[in-house]
């Protein structure tokens, strides 16, 4: 998988590149807007981490030059603007997901491989099959071991995006966007409370746990070997 | 900032009464103009009849009572077909051209207006010498015709006036009233959260001129402050959050080198922890600056607010229940204000975050969302330990927390976030007493419509 950073702040560029390597991604960065539209246009990447503010050509531009010619690639926009209009506008320009700075790396790293699982994601509608869970839209149920989950409705949601992500990581954050549609941290870790009320459901009695804390970053619904 | 009717304005009524007394004024001064007329008419009666009773006592002091009494008797029979009126009361009895009124007998001497049948007589009665009374009278002419003339000018003038002058007070008020109005029209504006309108400049010097050129320079300064809190805030945005960035990339890359020992991976992840502070501090104060710069309504759609209301408590029931704390909702379903549904949700969810952290175990947290008396209200209450009356403005400052809050997590910047989000919405946070506990209030007020 190749990511193009547009960014220009160079150290930045180095952490996250250096994250990405650690996660098997080949990372090219470029440090100004006109470096970073020639490249995109000219080159083959999976997807595009872009700084917001960048000297030369602004990020926003660079999107929609690099929509024009007709790129499908996922975009991730990373800003120092938090406002709520500025994700509207960055996510409206073409950008598929928004981070605002300062983030945590593990944050940055799930939302990318969300955004490059979205392609070979499951259609909404199709049942979805972690080792013996089963998760199905259609009823907004599940089942697992053959025996039916007795879920509340958001403790279904929190599994339907965890299943939709199966093997990847989610954030909190992610977790509170895809069920609440909230953009802002609680101040106390209310998404804990509620993955351990679903841990309760969908792991107890059965041998192998599915759904897994990752430290520093979030959970992950594991998919048995 | 509803449009106020003519009738219901002062300045109309001020002025209208200014009328009505100018026209009562005026309506005197005809009446006592009236009366000098009617003076005027009856000073050529007057002098006739003197003339005449200067005659007769000329008559009664030269040749005698009985002279007098024979020339008194020939001139009411001479004239018995007119008005004058002769009347003679001496020793011998009474002798009078037509039937004196009563009470005649005890009429002072001077002057004396009669009504006689048909018509009135103005007359003078004088004591002669020796106890005789003798009375002189002429017509005043048709009286009643000159007062009706009268009553009915000075009827329809006040009349006139008074309508006159209340087209005049309705042109004024109008006017007034247009020129206040655009004047509040303009401030309920600002208070809205818009900035750019100003009132038309006008080129007349008058109070209404200066009061708009000042308003309009107030305005400037306001635009300016706001503008330049904004450039400040995004400065501040850019410039610290790259070092941050950083700051927390190359820690958390640090505590992933792989080999490290423990302890100094323990370290790099308090520091990760104290980073993180740091940013979401960071992140609250510059949302606050941001909100402080938008304060108003402007441009808020309705929404619902029980659905709202409902999906954060949904997200703190669990934590509740694990604290083992009853988290009640009354909710009207009907209630709607305008909102900024992400800013209002994160408003509940502080406050819930807060009566969930100081509810004690087995306590209760109430959510409530109903119509008051001037708009829309979510309340948040919880038993817990409340806050003292004195430090409720206080809390709402930014980093400010109390002895109370001591060993609960907390930033002290959660109420202050709340507080500039209510600000954004033209509404405020109020704290009071649960009695025990605390409840706060989002007041969210009516949207207020701009005029036609």
């Amino acid at each position: 998988m190749r990511v193009l950073i547009v960014e220009d702040d160079a150290e930045t560029i180095d952490f996250i590149s250096k994250a990405l390597r650690e996660g098997g991604y080949q990372v090219t960065g470029a440090r100004d807007g006109a470096e970073g539209l020639y490249l995109a246009l000219t080159e083959s990447f999976d997807l595009l981490v872009l700084d917001r503010m960048l000297p030369g050509l602004d990020g926003l531009a660079l999107l929609e030059t690099v929509r024009k010619a007709g790129k499908a690639v996922p975009v991730l926009i990373l800003s120092a603007l938090a406002d709520v209009d500025d994700r509207v506008g960055g996510l409206r320009s073409g950008g598929d997901d928004y981070l605002c700075k300062p983030f945590a790396i593990a944050e940055l790293m799930a939302r990318i491989e969300a955004l490059l699982r979205r392609g070979a994601k499951p259609v909404a509608e199709n049942v979805m099959r972690v080792g013996d869970l089963v998760v199905q839209p259609q009823v907004r149920g599940a089942r697992r071991g053959g025996r039916a989950l007795s879920l509340q409705p958001r403790e279904y949601q929190l599994l339907e995006y965890l299943a939709r992500n199966a093997g990847s990581v989610v954030t909190r954050t992610m977790l509170l966007n895809a069920v609440w549609g909230y953009d802002f941290d609680p101040q106390t870790n209310v998404i804990d409370v509620h993955i351990s009320r679903l841990r309760q459901k969908v792991d107890k009695g059965f041998a192998v746990p599915l759904i897994a804390t990752v430290r520093g970053a979030g959970y992950m619904l594991r998919v048995p070997d | 900032m509803f449009r106020t009717s003519v009738l219901s304005a002062k300045t109309f009524w001020w002025t209208f009464a200014l009328v009505v007394l100018l026209t009562a004024g005026g309506a005197f001064g005809l009446r006592a103009l009236y009366r000098s007329a009617e003076q005027v008419l009856d000073a050529d009666v007057r002098a006739e009849i003197e003339d005449e009773l200067q005659r007769l006592e000329e008559v009664h002091a030269d040749r005698g009572a009985d002279r007098l009494r024979r020339a008194v008797a020939e001139r009411i029979f001479l004239f018995r077909e007119r008005a004058p009126f002769y009347l003679l009361a001496d020793s011998t009895g009474l002798l009078s051209s037509a039937a004196a009124p009563p009470g005649i007998e005890s009429l002072a001497p001077g002057w004396h207006v009669l009504a006689l049948p048909g018509r009135p007589v103005l007359a003078r009665l004088d004591v002669l010498p020796g106890g005789a009374r003798l009375l002189v009278g002429r017509g005043r002419g048709d009286r009643a015709a000159l007062d009706r003339i009268a009553g009915l000018t000075v009827a329809v003038a006040a009349g006139g006036t008074l309508l006159l002058g209340l087209a005049a007070s309705w042109l004024i008020g109008r006017s007034v009233i247009g020129r206040l109005e655009s004047i509040n029209r303009l401030t309920g504006e600002i208070i809205a959260g818009r900035f750019d309108g100003r009132l038309p400049g006008r080129a007349q010097e008058d109070e209404f001129g200066r009061l708009a050129a000042h308003i309009n320079a107030m305005l400037g300064c306001i635009e300016r402050l706001v503008a330049a809190q904004r450039t400040v805030t995004a400065e501040i945005a850019h410039n610290m959050r790259t070092p941050l960035t950083r700051l927390r990339g190359r820690l958390e890359e640090a505590a992933r080198l792989p080999g490290a020992p423990e302890a100094a991976r323990a370290a790099l992840e308090a520091g990760l922890a104290e980073t993180d502070t740091i940013i979401a501090n960071f992140n609250a104060l510059l949302g606050i600056a941001r909100l402080e710069a938008e304060t108003g309504q402007a441009d808020l759609a309705e929404a619902a607010l029980t659905p709202l209301v409902q999906d954060v408590c949904d997200l703190y029931a669990p934590l509740a229940e694990d604290r083992g704390i009853a988290l009640a909702l009354d909710c009207d379903e009907t209630v709607r204000a305008p909102a900024d549904a992400r800013l209002l949700s994160q408003a509940v969810a502080n406050l819930l975050d807060n009566a969930v952290k100081y509810a004690p175990a087995g306590g209760h947290v109430r959510v409530s969302v109903r119509q008051g008396p001037e708009g829309a209200e979510i309340a948040v209450a919880d038993d817990g330990p409340g806050i003292a009356a004195a430090a409720r403005e206080r809390v709402l400052m930014p980093f400010v927390r109390l002895d109370a809050a001591q060993g609960v997590p907390g930033s002290g910047l959660g109420l202050a976030v709340v507080a500039a989000i209510l600000a954004r919405h033209g509404g405020r946070l109020a704290l009071a007493d649960a009695a025990p506990g605390l409840v706060a209030t989002l007041a969210l007020p009516q949207p207020k419509r701009p005029v036609m």
